[in-house]
């Protein structure tokens, strides 16, 4: 996706009104700002920009201080490129080595995963991923029909197709995540049935053995619902992507319907946890 | 030994809403630092401010380790929430638009005192109501150090 970005010249030496022209730009859509010596950068998606939104932010400011503002469009590309090229291979649990297309095999572990991650979340690296796949590693996924929600590179369901998961379904609402996700279920020879890029709304009306979610705990506590319609009787579910604190605040409305804690794990503060579907 | 750094980066981040995008993406992908890890942090430091511009400070080490420092929302923000004001004053001097108390500002200093780099309360105040002035907001009552 391209963002545009404007960069505002202030001409004043007061800081605040920086801030307030950043606030208004806030609720005009533009999501991140970088100060610089002259003023600000402000960025938005070129698709959520509307001229008069903008002009009307502006408005109200112009009487009160003086700025001028230039607009250029960024183009779509893979920042994360200079980590990817330095990324260090990984070992999981003694079983699974987490690696690049540029690093060389090692057959002494009985799993190998490639993955290519481009700007998509999931190398492995990240407490939240290692945690989700020690779990993988550690349970029966034989056979199972499985969900990943905010799938990402496709790691975690690569992972469970490689422990002899049969039916899996990867989601992720970023379009370059849904892309990462085709090119690695191919890079490591593990079909999915479907991958299909959207939020909860998509998700198939069929029935999983395991659903696997390392998202965040907002869009856990929004989308938990639709998981508990969508898992069957004595299912597992394993949550990750939230710090330990936010499990008191996740459990309860888990237990609502009817998924009940088993365990968690922690790494660093960061948490993930399964919860069975009672029978 | 401290670790040597190689990049300070300021940035005002909506909570919750880090994306690999530009600035984050280009700001901290040049310098090395794996970004999915800065968005992952940052989204889940944030999720109970939804939508609200944060300041954020962000250490990058030359060992493309990083870290940063949330700030909560900038001292003019806050008094425009507490006056229901939508700007500042083009002539705050002469033209004065709104007024909050002693009690308020108090609250704001509290609220941003490391921010500020401020060691005391007062001095916290201080900066709070040069502030709330230069907006043309003013301070109602005496200032409790008077």
């Amino acid at each position: 996706m391209n963002y545009f970005e404007v960069a505002f010249t202030i001409n004043s030496e007061e800081e605040y009104q920086r801030d307030l022209l950043i606030n208004a730009l806030g609720e005009a859509g533009f999501d991140t700002f970088e100060e610089t010596s002259a003023g600000f950068n402000a960025y938005i998606p070129a698709d959520s920009f509307d001229e008069n939104v903008f002009l009307h932010a502006l408005n109200t400011y112009q009487d009160v201080f003086s700025f001028t503002w230039e607009k250029t469009e960024v183009p779509q590309k893979n920042w994360n490129e200079v980590w990817e090229s330095n990324f260090e291979p990984l070992i999981i649990k003694d079983k699974c080595y987490v690696r690049a297309t540029f690093h060389e095999p090692k057959v002494q572990y009985p799993l190998e995963i490639v993955v290519d991650p481009k700007m998509a979340f999931g190398t492995g690296h990240h407490q939240t991923t290692t945690m989700m796949m020690e779990f993988i590693l550690e349970e029966d996924f034989a056979a199972k029909r499985i969900l990943d929600m905010g799938a990402g590179t496709g790691i975690l369901a690569i992972l469970a197709a490689k422990r002899g998961a049969k039916n899996i379904t990867a989601i992720d609402y970023d379009p370059v995540c849904y892309d990462s996700i085709l090119e690695n279920s191919r890079l490591n020879n593990t079909p999915f049935d479907e991958v299909l890029c959207g939020s909860k709304e998509i998700i198939p009306d069929k029935q999983y053995d395991i659903i696997l979610a390392n998202i965040n705990r907002n869009i856990l506590l929004d989308q938990m619902g639709k998981y508990a319609e969508v898992l069957v009787p004595g299912g597992q579910i394993y949550l990750s992507g939230f710090y330990e604190a936010d499990l008191e605040i996740l459990s309860p409305e888990m237990n609502k319907l009817k998924m009940l804690y088993v365990k968690h794990k922690t790494l660093d503060d960061w948490c993930a946890v399964k919860f069975l579907k009672q029978t | 030994m401290a670790k040597q750094v190689s990049a300070l980066i300021k940035l005002q981040i909506k909570g919750g809403a880090a994306n690999p995008s530009p600035p984050v993406g280009p700001a901290l992908g040049a310098k090395g630092v794996n970004i999915m890890e800065f968005c992952k942090q940052f989204n889940a430091r944030t999720q109970d401010k939804p939508g609200k511009v944060l300041p954020v400070v962000i250490t990058v080490y030359a060992d493309k380790s990083f870290d940063f420092i949330i700030k909560t929302p900038p001292v003019a923000i806050q008094l425009m929430e507490v006056t229901g004001i939508k700007s500042g004053s083009a002539e705050p001097n002469r033209k004065k638009v709104a007024q909050v108390s002693w009690e308020q500002v108090e609250t704001i200093a509290k609220d941003k005192m490391t921010d500020l780099n401020a060691f005391t309360v007062e001095s916290a105040m201080r900066m709070v109501a040069g502030t709330a002035r230069s907006m043309g907001i003013t301070v109602s009552g005496n200032a409790p150090w008077n």
